[in-house]
């Protein structure tokens, strides 16, 4: 042979081994990466992020902060000393300017939402005072500047050269006079909204004012005409021990919170404004008192900071013995690192997340509803504010003379394992919840990630797909394997395996427009079929042991021809009509009405959820009781009173079955409990009907996975080998007793293995769940109920989420978390065939 | 003998188990006629769609007149009371009336109890037009301009079939000006200002760096491209008027031809020529014309665009994607799937490296579709494609080119998601190759290769091919990762065109089983878009089947073919 040839053959040969390697393992790199990259996508969900210090700046002149505000990139700040407000340029440290402000203030408020404050005097009038940060872009010419990004004071504004532009950074003050009472101001509050506004104030006389001002359009002349409506309540009595030292009013205008420093609260209740009624008197803090208090993001969570370093939450929630009471309630407590008392709480203007300093100097943002530290740390000079920037990029330490900047970046503080698995207390909510709700029209919406709802649906859809597809796959591969005639058991197969390849999105489809409809009208009667189907099958195949033996043992070749024509037509015809019996017997004649009025006795339901109960138990009875006394019966009859026997035996089970049920249903329906409400644990089984449910969704899915767990099992029982069919009818037994007590015993770990195949298909299909089952993130054990997968919820929200914003990595966790649950499952199914492989060869 | 067969019918019953066997076998059945029983049912839906209806005219007790073809008959409840045992039913009709734009829907419900009068009149006629749905209505006038050509109902029908081709035709001349050739401007419009923004942004670029010498280099360059631009787009503005005038010629002539139709309640409404696709007399039809009809409407659709936010006309961009990204996803997934068959087959040599990969081939097989979904829009769109948008196509940004779903990603997608389908048949077929035959080709002297090659692979052709079948099959029917990953309602442009460079990867598409989604759930005249639904889930069926039985009889044949050959 030619030895070029020769070499070139070895090239060739080398070549392709190792292509071909790479190529296999890629395989399983593909899996790996599929897992890896799900993985590193939902990462960042988890980590705390990273804030770093970012420098010291000493100030030109000497301030004395009370309260501050920052612009939206935290480079000017406007700084309110109890007299003026001074204007400061972070950047530089410099004063930009001073704004003096009325000599006789008295108290003052700052509401974030409107950036505003809110001053009272001394001779009772009340100032409200605007800030509005502006930024002003100019191209600056490209010629000129170099890639040198300065900021420098130009005419007492602050001036940014970036990337060839040139920022003017600008602050407006605006000061008005809202109104004027009559007495000295002590505290004053309000919320300002384009034509209405809220104010709340108490005055040295004892009073507390609410005062509603009203902008209303002249449609004629177009004028402005403000309205002012001040109502009053007398709180002298309450006030003997000392003026309080801070008020609030809400979001809503209807809650007036007062507080006193050593912890007394009291509770206004503002609905209605010709009835204010305090609600509360009370003490809120034992042994602690309170050094500040201010309202979180949206201005429904009152955050209290106390002298021995705890800052608690707290907001109204329902009254459990008068639901239209609201009570000030304690939620959250949060350690702000040492026992120092609270100086300053800085809400964040972004999300439910604050910042705090305490009395050591230690400062930390915590978020409310995960309850996370998102950063602590220490700030050695005696800093007297904590303000941070409006896209809570940067933290600003301030004191009298200096201050220091930190980057703050914690992209996704509303995450823990416990909001995405466990009870939330969102908001203004009286108990912890599970709750999925992603985006919503209003501004100060808190998504709320839990993904429990969704992991629920998912099973629950799963569970009843599963209940109503593993007895007809398994009995139809029982059948075919064993008693379908080889000529017809491969076009069997194939027709179900079809069914396999059917897209879901037509069953879909069916499911949500044909089906749900239709079902809708026919509930009950489609229950009575799924128990009266089975019966009449196996009343049937009991009544033709009768017929004379040779005519029996010919007609069994007909077997399926005769169920198709006698047993399932008696099955639907028994079904609609004891439905409609029961409707009227039972569900008081209309079933959907019955599942909604709870007047109504529970007892129908619970006879048709109890009677697979009474199955068993009648079943076990009779095995472990009666079998002797029914052997001693048949002992020495002929073969046809035999037959009549069991027949009779037959019925008299049914009738027990439906005897036991009906005891059962009615002892449970007397002891008082509903199905339809207040149950332990699981609060319902039924329930108010909804047209796309999970009853559909389990029907329709079921199908879907049918054909799965058919070809399995199917598979699985035909591997049973030949010869042990051979020896088990050789020793005489039935082909049925071969069946049951050999192949089935040998195929039962295929069989499982179906299962679980069947399993982690139904668990990720998407398009039938999506379409059919109404989508509604609700944990709800009703069968008549709506709810959202997990895989369907990706399907809805993963086209509109923001890449990488926490929504985004949240619809990631949930595939991954669904990858697990078919990881796991999927491998239980391999181990189980492998195990089941080994085993079958060694027979 | 005889007292032991008696004693034996003790549990000759139970042996026999006759009644689990009526209920096994009942399970088999139940199994197979849910299967029939869908199929029928989408089969009869979905031909019997296109069949044209009579026209009923029919008046009420309210005294409302109006016509329509009744699509659906139903008895309801007229009521139920705890009370009464028996329920009251009555028939009601789903008449779809049209005539969207004076009545404002396009189906109604009718009582039996209510109406008064029902015809079926010979004259009436049904349009099915471009825009707001069908038009049931009496020709009244033939016109032109605003001169009556013909009012007698012959003449007018006369006309009808005289100017209505050669309207429809001139129609046809606008669009295609309207999308191939303006399309074709836009394109190269697009492409010169790219041109001319990639320079702007080399410029500003260089800029920042601020080099001198490279500034005025690019710079000099920067000028002529603007100039180039500038001349480009003060053409492309003359162009583009010249096609405007040429329309505005095209629509002047097919505009003037109209007919004036009364309807069932005696309003009088212009339809011009152009805009009617199809226009017959409902109740005036001989067996032929209906069958012409029918399959008129067969050709339109699957040959057709959609209109009617897809209820109405084809679904051919539909079955175009879905065909373009099916093979696209088979290039992909053969040779890979292939290839890793092989090596777990024949290279793979130590146990725990295949019980690995056969753990990592279940488990792609068992991960939900929509996981896919989930990765292929992270990691190809949005990783990968993101990528190649800042190296390739920086300055289209921020319009992402790959860095969306698309059909590149969506093949490479289902391609990952039928790979072990692929892996799986292959490797059966491999299995089902003797040994017999491999050593001999080693006997000859054969290295591995050739003997994988010249001995292995021909004879797991059969396999091979089933395989590539199923995972076309699968690819077909699965929408929950496309509808992540690049399938869209209404693509503007096809995947594959006359443009340079002809196949466009980066397009999103539409896809079958995304159009029965789309269509079932997001069409705002669901009653109209149900009957379409059903014809596109018959299509999408019929391919999925089709593909599954080819594969099937493959499998079939050339496994008999090579039992012959095994020695």
């Amino acid at each position: 042979m030619d030895k070029s040839y020769k070499i070139k053959k070895k090239i060739i040969d080398k070549v392709a081994k190792y292509t071909i390697s790479i190529g296999g393992i890629g395989t399983i790199f593909a899996v790996l990466l599929v897992f890896f990259f799900l993985f590193y996508t939902v990462l960042p969900l988890f980590q705390k992020g990273d804030t770093k210090f970012q420098n010291k700046i000493v100030l030109k002149d000497k301030i004395n902060p009370v309260h501050g505000i920052v612009d939206e990139y935290g480079v000017t700040g406007v700084i309110f000393d109890g007299k003026m407000i001074d204007v400061i340029s972070l950047a530089t440290g410099e004063i930009l300017s001073k704004i003096p402000l009325d000599e006789t203030l008295s108290t003052f408020n700052y509401n974030s939402k409107n950036r505003s404050y809110i001053f009272g005097t001394t001779d009772g009038r009340i100032i409200e005072a605007d800030i509005s940060f502006k930024r002003e872009e100019m191209e600056s010419d490209l010629e000129g500047t170099k890639n040198e990004d300065k900021f420098v004071v130009e005419n007492d504004y602050l001036v940014e050269y970036k990337n060839g532009k040139k920022n003017t950074y600008k602050i407006d003050i605006t000061t008005k006079e809202l109104l004027k009472l009559n007495n000295r101001i002590i505290l004053v509050d309000g919320i300002f909204q384009d034509r209405e506004s809220s104010i709340v104030a108490i005055t040295d006389d004892g009073l507390l004012h609410i005062i509603h001002i009203q902008i209303k359009e002249n449609i004629l002349t177009g004028e402005n005409n403000k309205e002012i409506e001040d109502k009053s309540i007398d709180l002298k009595d309450y006030f003997k021990s000392g003026y309080p030292d801070y008020s609030k009013i809400n979001s809503s205008g209807n809650g007036i919170f007062i507080f006193f420093k050593d912890g007394r609260f009291i509770n206004i209740d503002a609905r209605n404004l010709d009835d204010l009624k305090i609600t509360e008197d009370k003490k809120i803090l034992e042994n602690r008192k309170i050094t500040y208090l201010d309202f979180l993001i949206g201005r429904n969570t009152i955050l209290i900071g106390d002298d021995k370093g705890y800052v608690t939450t707290w907001w109204l929630t329902e009254d459990k013995l008068n639901k239209n009471n609201y009570i000030f309630t304690n939620i959250h407590k949060f350690y702000t690192g040492s026992d120092s008392d609270v100086k300053f709480i800085y809400p964040s203007q972004r999300d439910k997340s604050f910042a705090v300093l305490n009395g050591d100097g230690i400062f930390s943002i915590f978020h409310m509803t995960s309850e996370n530290l998102l950063f602590q740390s220490r700030e050695e000079f005696k800093a007297s504010l904590i303000l941070m920037n409006q896209k809570n990029d940067k933290i600003f330490l301030i004191s009298e003379d200096r201050y220091s900047s930190y980057s703050f970046n914690v992209p996704h503080p509303e995450v823990s394992l416990k909001t995405l698995f466990g009870r939330v207390q969102y908001e203004l909510t009286s108990k912890g919840e599970y709750v999925w709700q992603s985006s919503s029209g209003s501004d100060d919406f808190e998504p709320k990630f839990s993904l429990i709802p969704l992991i629920f649906g998912t099973i629950k859809s799963t569970i009843i797909a599963m209940l109503f597809a593993i007895p007809i796959a398994i009995l139809a591969a029982i059948y075919t394997s064993e008693f379908v005639n080889k000529k017809y058991r491969n076009s069997i197969k194939s027709t179900i395996e079809i069914m396999a390849s059917l897209p879901s999105v037509v069953l879909g489809f069916l499911a949500g427009l044909i089906i749900s409809p239709l079902v809708e009208n026919v509930v009950l009667s489609l229950i009575g079929c799924l128990f009266m189907v089975p019966f009449s099958m196996l009343l049937l195949g009991n009544i033709i042991q009768i017929l004379p033996k040779d005519l029996f043992n010919y007609l069994s070749r007909y077997r399926i021809f005769m169920i198709l024509i006698f047993a399932l037509p008696l099955g639907i015809f028994l079904g609609v009509n004891l439905a409609r019996i029961a409707e009227k017997i039972l569900f008081y004649n209309d079933f959907k009405y019955w599942l909604q009025n709870y007047e109504y006795s529970p007892l129908g339901g619970w006879f048709i959820v109890l009677t697979p109960l009474g199955l068993i138990l009648t079943i076990y009875v009779y095995r472990r009781f009666l079998y002797g006394f029914y052997e001693n019966i048949l002992e020495g009859r002929s073969y046809n009173a035999a037959a009549v026997i069991e027949v009779i035996k037959f019925l008299v089970l049914t009738f027990f079955t439906i005897l036991t049920t009906f005891l059962i249903a009615y002892i449970i329906t007397k002891i008082g409990l509903d199905l339809r409400r207040d149950l332990p644990f699981i609060e319902r089984i039924m329930g108010t009907y909804v047209q796309r449910n999970a009853l559909i969704v389990g029907f329709v899915m079921g199908f879907a996975v049918i054909p799965i767990i058919y070809t399995v099992s199917e598979d699985a029982l035909r591997a049973v080998p030949e010869h042990l069919r051979s020896a088990s009818l050789a020793t005489g037994a039935t082909i049925w007793q071969t069946a049951v007590n050999i192949v089935l015993p040998v195929a039962a770990s295929g069989i499982f293995s179906a299962i679980m195949i069947g399993f982690g298909r139904a668990i990720g299909e998407t398009m039938i769940v999506l379409m059919a089952a109404g989508n509604t993130p609700i944990i709800d054990m009703n069968i008549f109920s709506g709810f959202r997968t997990l895989s369907a919820n990706i399907a809805v929200e993963l086209p509109e989420a923001v890449i990488g914003s926490t929504h985004y990595r949240i619809l990631y966790l949930a595939a991954l978390v669904l990858f697990i649950m078919t990881f796991i499952v999927n491998t239980i199914a391999e181990l189980v065939r492998i195990r089941y492989r080994k085993k079958s060869s060694q027979l | 003998m005889s007292r032991f067969t008696r004693t034996n019918y003790k549990i000759y019953f139970k042996s026999k188990g006759e009644p689990m066997l009526w209920l096994t076998g009942g399970g088999m059945l139940v199994a197979l006629l849910m299967i029939i029983f869908l199929i029928y049912f989408i089969v009869r839906n979905g031909i019997a769609n296109f069949w044209p209806d009579p026209i009923s005219y029919f008046e009420t007790v309210q005294g409302e007149k109006f016509m329509g073809e009744v699509t659906k008959r139903e008895r309801y409840v007229i009521q139920s009371s705890a009370d009464k045992d028996e329920k009251v039913y009555g028939v009601r009709y789903l008449v779809r009336i049209g005539n969207f734009e004076l009545t404002n829907e396009h189906f109604k419900w009718l009582k039996d109890s209510e109406i008064v009068k029902e015809s079926k009149p010979k004259y009436a006629m049904v349009l099915e037009r471009l825009e707001w749905g069908r038009f049931y209505g009496f020709p009244y006038k033939f016109k032109i301009g605003d001169e009556v050509i013909a009012d007698n109902i012959d003449g007018i029908l006369k006309n009808y079939d005289k100017y209505h081709d050669e309207m429809r035709r001139l129609w046809k001349q606008k669009v295609n000006i309207e999308k191939k050739q303006i399309g074709k401007l836009n394109h190269l419009i697009e492409k010169e200002r790219l041109k001319y923004r990639k320079v702007e942004l080399k410029l500003k670029k260089a800029k920042l760096s601020g080099d001198k010498g490279k500034i005025s280099e690019i710079e000099k360059e920067y000028l002529i491209v603007k100039k180039d631009f500038e001349r480009f787009m003060e053409w492309s503005k003359k162009e583009y008027d010249s096609y405007i005038d040429k329309i505005a010629l095209l629509k002047n002539k097919y505009e003037r031809y109209s007919i004036t139709f009364k309807t069932a309640d005696g309003r009088e409404k212009d339809v011009k020529l152009f805009e009617i696709v199809r226009g017959y007399r409902g109740n005036d039809l001989s067996l032929m014309d209906k069958m012409g009809i029918y399959f008129d409407r067969w050709v339109e659709f699957l040959t057709d665009d959609p209109r009617e936010a897809n209820s109405e006309g084809g679904v051919f961009p539909a079955i175009f994607g879905t065909i373009v990204m099916t093979l696209l996803m088979s290039i992909f997934v053969v040779p890979f799937g292939v290839v890793a068959a092989i090596y777990m087959k024949e290279y793979a040599k130590s146990g725990k490296i295949i019980s690995m990969l056969r753990i990592a081939i279940n488990n792609l097989a068992g991960v939900p579709s929509i996981v896919y979904g989930v990765f292929g829009v992270g990691f190809f769109a949005y990783t990968v494609g993101a990528s190649i948008d800042n190296i390739f196509y920086e300055a289209k940004l921020p319009n992402p080119t790959f860095g969306t779903g698309g059909i590149l990603w969506a093949s490479l997608t289902l391609a990952l998601l039928t790979l072990p389908v692929v892996i799986v048949s292959t490797e059966e077929a491999i299995n089902a190759v003797p040994n017999s035959l491999r050593e001999g080709s080693y006997a000859c002297g054969a290295t591995k290769w050739q003997t994988i090659r010249y001995i292995v692979l021909p004879r797991a052709m059969p396999g091979i091919m089933t395989g590539f079948i199923l995972a076309m099959s699968r690819g077909a029917g699965e929408v929950a990762p496309l509808m992540l990953v690049g399938a869209v309602k209404l693509a503007p442009e096809m995947p594959i065109d006359g443009l340079f460079p002809f196949v466009h990867l980066e397009r999103s598409f539409m896809h079958l089983g995304f159009h029965i989604f789309d269509l079932g759930f997001q069409s705002q005249n669901s009653d109209a878009a149900i009957p379409m639904v059903y014809t596109t889930t018959l299509l999408l069926i019929i391919i999925v089947i089709v593909l599954n039985v080819v594969a099937i009889y493959i499998r079939n044949r050339l496994r008999k073919k090579f039992i012959g050959s095994i020695f």
